[in-house]
């Protein structure tokens, strides 16, 4: 791995982690209120996680995509644009 | 029954059943003779059709059943199918597309060719292979449980005391499903997941906007549950001092109880990825970037999910009647059956039997590359060609099928899910190998094995242990971590003990100088992408479908 794209993989790492982590804190959130349409706080609170944890995964995606073509280029080996 | 719901439910069916059938023909291949094809659907998914495969193949229809059982039991712990899911997708983006290039870079289609090859040890895939195919059999047998018992709420059972009579439209089900998997291999649930997810989105989203404003809308569904669980906490006060019931709630207030949601959560996002039909959706993709594009797109069905488990709530607040004694199971289909008018009760009865056959069909084929390549050409028959393996794979499918549908009929339903359970603890222990293998070859191939033999024994002896108010031995996935009161999923327990097992050995046996066996991949192998040299990009097919 060439050390241009080192700090982007580490990036990568902690945006995973992020996505990751925050559910696993269940004591921070298992707890009733505030409750928000008639759901309270521990449910609501886990809903709202599932997009935020697509967002860092999907910053994470475009992260390391630039950064897995940096790698093959210092390498000299072809990437190409994958389909749909 | 209803006349209307059946003929929905039976049109639905055989609109899979035709789809299932011609799915052969949908990005034709050149030979179906060969694991590639039969077995990885060509290798040549993208990311919309490996959306609708993993997504199908992940969320299961007993999924659909059990989860929401949970909460409609007063289990605290219940919702934590969310959490897991959540996890599961970095974890997915993190190492499969290292698996997907050394995989398509050597030919590998099962993690146990993987082991194989990286290890230089036939043993050890064996081992792996032996424990994904022990994992995977309840698996599909639980499939089978989740159709029941929406041919049951449905009616289509009849009350005949002769087991092949009573279970007769179950047994045409699968037959059926057995006959277009046999004949298209992977493509058929690719194709049917189409249909599967479609309906499922549909029902769900109708199910958690109609019923919940049927009902005075989620504020009031909340309070009646609450309301319903202190009063069974306070009628059944001594029965719970005693620990002949269990308290009911909505969520874990105290640490004990987060330690296990947190820890079923943890567990289960680090086991499904060693369960061997996962991997086979995620290898039947064209590149690396499908994976990853999949692991931020998946998510979508995360919510899905947690919207779904709630409904055990409304169940709940519905006063929905599952039978005396209570069978749990019975609430979500009888939750549509008693809300719904009669047509969309048919439409929400074939989705879930359509879930369960869509994860059924990937299950088996999995659970048949495994014996093909690691048991029958790695042993039985070395020198087997393309043409043989895929004969062998397809009967063993069958095989299969058929023996997870005599172990539920046969024998009984807790069998069934108390082998799963196990099945959840078995998997994990398949971890180091293949995740750690994917990053290091520093662990010593002897050591993998003892450890994995320490976790296995481990786990399943502590399972066998845990009683519950209704059963005596296997009576759930929790148990103290070592030293503690805290309950804990046992899995992770078996897994740190298996790691700790492989990283003491390691060094010590090669001290020893003990004979690590040769490393087939090298560590360019793992970053290869499609159009590589040696990668190919579609094996073949002469339609692109995208």
């Amino acid at each position: 791995m060439p050390s241009s794209s080192k700090g982007s993989w580490i990036l990568v790492g902690v945006l995973l982690v992020a996505a990751a982590a925050p559910c696993l804190a269940v004591p921070l959130y298992a707890k009733e209120a505030p409750t928000l349409a008639g759901f309270p706080f521990y449910f609501w609170f886990q809903l709202v996680l599932i997009p935020c944890s697509v967002l860092f995964t999907t910053i994470a995606y475009f992260v390391a995509k630039a950064a897995f073509r940096r790698d093959r280029d210092a390498a000299g080996r072809p990437w190409k644009e994958a389909g749909q | 029954m209803s006349a209307v719901a059946v003929s929905v439910f039976a049109f639905l069916f055989l609109l899979v059943t035709i789809l299932g059938f011609s799915a052969a023909r949908w990005r034709r291949a050149k030979s179906m003779d060969n694991l590639d094809e039969w077995g990885l659907g060509g290798r040549g998914f993208g990311t919309f059709v490996a959306w609708f495969l993993i997504g199908g193949d992940l969320y299961t229809a007993y999924t659909f059943i059990a989860v929401p059982a949970t909460l409609f039991a007063g289990s605290a712990v219940g919702f934590f199918a969310v959490p897991y899911t959540i996890l599961v997708y970095p974890i997915i983006f993190a190492f499969l597309p290292k698996l997907w290039s050394v995989s398509h870079k050597h030919g590998f289609v099962t993690p146990a060719d993987f082991v194989t090859g990286r290890y230089g040890s036939k043993s050890l895939g064996l081992v792996v292979a032996l424990t994904g195919l022990l994992a995977t059999m309840p698996y599909i047998a639980l499939q089978l449980v989740g159709m029941e018992v929406v041919l049951e709420v449905m009616g289509l059972q009849s009350d005949s005391s002769n087991w092949f009579i009573r279970d007769l439209p179950l047994f045409i089900a699968f037959a059926v499903l057995a006959a277009y998997t046999y004949s298209s291999g992977l493509r058929a649930p690719a194709l049917i997941a189409f249909v599967k997810d479609s309906l499922i989105y549909i029902v769900i989203i109708v199910a958690i906007i109609y019923i919940p404003s049927q009902l005075g809308g989620w504020g009031n569904i909340f309070d009646a549950v609450q309301n319903g669980f202190d009063t069974f906490n306070s009628e059944n006060a001594d029965a719970i001092a005693a620990g002949d019931a269990a308290p009911k709630a909505l969520f874990p207030a105290a640490a004990a109880g987060q330690w296990a949601y947190a820890s079923l959560a943890l567990g289960s996002a680090l086991a499904l990825f060693m369960y061997p039909h996962s991997i086979t959706g995620v290898l039947s993709t064209r590149s690396r970037t499908v994976i990853r594009r999949n692991a931020a797109l998946l998510p979508a069905y995360s919510f899905l999910l947690g919207l779904l488990a709630l409904l055990g709530f409304v169940a709940l607040a519905a006063g929905v009647m599952v039978g005396d004694p209570p069978n749990p199971q019975l609430a979500i289909p009888q939750l549509f059956e008693d809300q719904f008018p009669a047509w969309f009760a048919g439409v929400a009865y074939a989705a879930v039997i359509i879930g369960a056959l869509v994860p059924a069909a990937i299950m088996s084929i999995a659970a048949a590359n495994l014996w093909t390549r690691n048991i029958y050409k790695a042993y039985l028959k070395p020198d087997a060609t393309p043409q043989d393996e895929a004969r062998q794979a397809k009967i063993v499918s069958l095989i299969v099928k058929f023996g997870a549908l005599l172990f539920v009929l046969a024998l009984s339903k807790s069998y069934a899910i108390n082998l799963q359970l196990l099945g959840g603890v078995w998997i994990l222990q398949t971890l180091p190998a293949i995740v750690v293998g994917l990053y290091t070859r520093w662990f010593h191939r002897w050591a993998v094995l003892a450890g994995w033999a320490v976790g296995m024994a481990y786990g399943t002896i502590v399972a066998y242990g845990v009683s519950s108010p209704t059963q005596e031995h296997f009576g759930g996935p929790l148990a103290p971590f070592p030293g503690t009161e805290t309950p804990i999923y046992i899995a992770l327990t078996a897994f740190l003990l298996n790691l700790i097992v492989v990283v003491v050995l390691t060094p010590i046996l090669r001290a020893l100088n003990v004979p690590d066996g040769e490393d087939a991949t090298s560590p360019e192998d793992y970053s290869v992408d499609a159009g590589d040299e040696g990668v190919v990009e579609e094996l073949s097919s002469t339609t692109e479908v995208r």
